[in-house]
């Protein structure tokens, strides 16, 4: 069922049934109050008609009431029931609403006396004794009556005055206030039906465009947003649904994005192994149909082995990658002095032999780092700086200074740079900025990839900056020993 | 048939909200049927006995002004027969006009015992609500020489509250400025002070601070002290 029907049925059940309840509580508790005082009254006017008999009849003893025996000796040889008779026929009671309605009964049930043309049953007379009273409630010619029953003693026999107060207003004014409520309860059914219709309608839209905008994104329309107004808790949602929206966006551009990575680092790496294998397969192929002299020979094998040389440093160094992505390091604590003096030991006779002028100015610091790992970047960032020098005057500033939030390494070379566009793609596996002669000078295109990695293992920030035929500038920015 | 399902639990929905509408209605039908022949069923008090001494002359008359108001609550009981012959009843009616006649309230007419009773009825006053006091009144009609008497008489003290007298000759005239003080004197109740005054060709007195108002109208043919039921 939609929330729209179900608001729309709740509310309209909930209101109806509160109004439908309220209104029969108070109708028919009016109605009862009503019909008790008409009771009351039926009971006051039996009361009125007994005295006005028992002035008539004073030659007779009630319980209680007038002894009187004035004409007793007049009267002993009538029967009672004529007395009575003829008591009653000379009484007429009048209020202002007309006069009243009674009759008298035996204890047999026998009418003695009337003034009321209706045929009303006596039968709960039986019910009914000396000391105990009674009414009912009477419907005859569409008129309802109150039948009152009032026992009365007349020498030791009862008598049963009834009389009839007509009560048909009482349940004509609940007809008409019934009447009334029908009207009510029908206009505001319809005034409900059109202001739940409205409001549920408003309530649900932003629902429904929600609903709609889900249905883009599931079809993969990130950019599908939602503005709902009106109302606080909407707006909110709409909100939160649109900031999702926009994470998801986000976070699949980055699947993406690591996806295409992921295709371009397999293809360069099929590439990087098939170029090696071609020749070696070329070389081994020579050796195995062609008879070729010694010098030959041993040529061929020297390009088969140098190849497979390659191919097994690539190997390592993917290897090598592999293990750092999966690894937690252990953070030493070293001399930021002694940390520089191990790395000029190992690039200071390399880059002598290429004629390279290698500068070291470090401030002494403690720094909290894995000292191999941070070796190797040192290494490989000073190896491509050797790289990129081709010129005689060449020159390599490697320096190490103490910041605020930690240490900052740098290495400055004049080689020949790069475009602003590569700085984005060098860190990337198997990139090459220039891959023939990166390759003739033994690269393999995941050096920088693994020193991002080791960096990044660090919690530390490696930026490039770099001139086109001016040189380049490497900076990482380690994390104070308390940070890291 | 999931589509059908839904329309189905919505008409259920719509016959719900229908039937909790009309529900009132159908319970009062039942609720009806219910009440219509059931008795009720409670034990008889003890009555107080009626003592007429216990009520005065002002409560009398406020009851029987009630009455001819169309007060709901008071009724009258009319009774064709009374205990008193018309001789008792000439007696006593003419020993009360002669009374009113020395206190100026009535018309010196010259009255004697030998009164033609044309007429007369009881009615008794009552309130259905506080039963103990009632008002008897004689209600009575007679001739005597050239004139005609119709005088509402108490059946207990025997006080005349109204008359009414006509003839075609000439009825004497009384004298209106004291009959205030007449009324107080042969009613024995407390005139309003600032009642006698005009009203058309008649004359009202109040009692009870306004609530009784009595009416004095006289001319050639006619005099007549009544109980004034329209308000003024």
């Amino acid at each position: 069922m939609k929330l729209f029907w179900k608001i729309f049925f709740t509310t309209m059940i909930v209101s109806i049934a509160c109004f439908s309840i309220g209104s029969y509580i108070l109708i028919n508790s009016g109605f009862q109050n009503s019909l008790q005082r008409e009771v009351n009254l039926a009971y006051s006017e039996n009361d009125v008609l007994r005295y006005s008999l028992n002035e008539e009849l004073k030659n007779f003893s009630e319980t209680n009431l007038y002894l009187y025996d004035r004409f007793k000796e007049k009267k002993e040889s009538l029967k009672k029931e004529e007395l009575i008779r003829g008591g009653a026929s000379s009484v007429k009671v009048y209020a202002s609403y007309g006069e009243f309605f009674f009759r008298i009964t035996n204890k047999d049930l026998k009418t003695i006396y009337y003034n009321f043309n209706k045929n009303i049953e006596n039968k709960i007379i039986s019910s009914l004794s000396k000391n105990v009273k009674g009414y009912e409630i009477v419907k005859a010619d569409n008129k309802y009556y109150v039948h009152a029953i009032v026992p009365f003693e007349i020498d030791k026999d009862i008598f049963y005055l009834e009389n009839f107060r007509d009560a048909s207003e009482v349940f004509q004014n609940r007809n008409r206030q019934y009447t009334t409520y029908m009207y009510i309860i029908i206009i505001m059914i319809i005034i409900s039906m059109v202001v739940l219709f409205i409001t549920s309608w408003l309530l649900t839209k932003p629902i429904y465009k929600l609903s709609k905008a889900t249905k883009q994104i599931a079809k993969g329309n990130f950019k599908e947003r939602v503005y709902a107004n009106g109302y606080e808790e909407l707006e909110e949602l709409s909100k939160n649904f649109n900031l999702m929206a926009s994470n998801l966006n986000k976070m699949i551009e980055t699947l993406r994005e690591a996806n295409m990575r992921q295709e371009t680092f397999i293809g360069s790496f099929a590439h990087e192994i098939k170029t090696p294998l071609t020749s070696m397969i070329g070389y081994a192929d020579m050796l195995r149909s062609k008879k070729m002299n010694q010098e030959n020979v041993v040529l061929s094998a020297n390009y088969i082995f140098e190849e497979g040389k390659r191919v097994e440093a690539l190997s390592m160094k993917l290897l090598e990658m592999i293990i750092l992505k999966k690894q937690d390091i252990n953070m030493k604590l070293i001399s930021a002095k002694e940390f520089f003096k191990q790395v000029k030991g190992i690039m200071y006779p390399v880059l002598k032999k290429a004629n390279i002028d290698f500068t070291i100015s470090a401030e002494d610091c403690i720094l909290k780092i894995e000292p191999d790992l941070m070796k190797t970047v040192c290494i490989n960032l000073l190896d491509n700086s050797r790289k990129a020098i081709c010129n005689e005057c060449g020159s390599i500033i490697l320096s190490g200074k103490c910041i605020n939030d930690g240490y900052l390494i740098t290495v400055i070379d004049n080689g020949k740079g790069m475009e602003q566009s590569e700085l984005s793609r060098i860190t990337q596996a198997f990139y090459m900025v220039d891959k023939s002669r990166a390759r003739v000078q033994g690269s393999t295109g995941l050096g920088l990839a693994i020193c991002s990695e080791i960096v990044n293992l660090h919690g530390a920030i490696m930026t490039f900056k770099s001139k086109l035929n001016e040189g380049t500038c490497v900076t990482i920015k380690l994390k104070g020993v308390d940070d890291a | 048939m999931n589509k059908i399902r839904k329309y189905i639990i919505n008409i259920l929905l719509a016959f719900v909200v229908l039937i909790l509408a009309f529900m009132p209605i159908s319970i009062s039908k039942i609720e009806e049927k219910n009440i219509l022949g059931k008795l009720h069923t409670e034990d008889v008090k003890a009555r107080k006995p009626i003592d007429n001494s216990l009520t005065s002359v002002e409560d009398k008359l406020e009851l029987v002004v009630r009455y001819q108001k169309k007060d709901q609550n008071i009724v009258m009981i009319e009774k064709e027969k009374e205990e008193l012959n018309d001789k008792e009843i000439s007696s006593l009616v003419i020993r009360e006009l002669k009374k009113m006649q020395t206190l100026n309230i009535f018309p010196n007419i010259s009255l004697k015992d030998d009164i033609e009773i044309r007429d007369y009825s009881a009615q008794i006053f009552m309130d259905k609500n506080k039963p103990q006091g009632v008002v008897s009144i004689l209600n009575i009609c007679f001739s005597y020489d050239k004139y005609n008497f119709y005088v509402n008489m108490d059946a207990n003290t025997y006080k005349i509250y109204e008359f009414d007298v006509y003839s075609k000759y000439q009825i004497p005239k009384i004298n209106v400025s004291l009959l205030a003080e007449s009324i107080s004197k042969y009613l024995d109740v407390a005139v309003d002070k600032d009642s006698g005054y005009n009203y058309y060709d008649s004359k009202i007195y109040t009692l009870k601070h306004g609530k009784i108002k009595y009416a004095y109208s006289e001319d050639n043919n006619y005099s007549n002290l009544y109980l004034l039921i329209k308000e003024i």
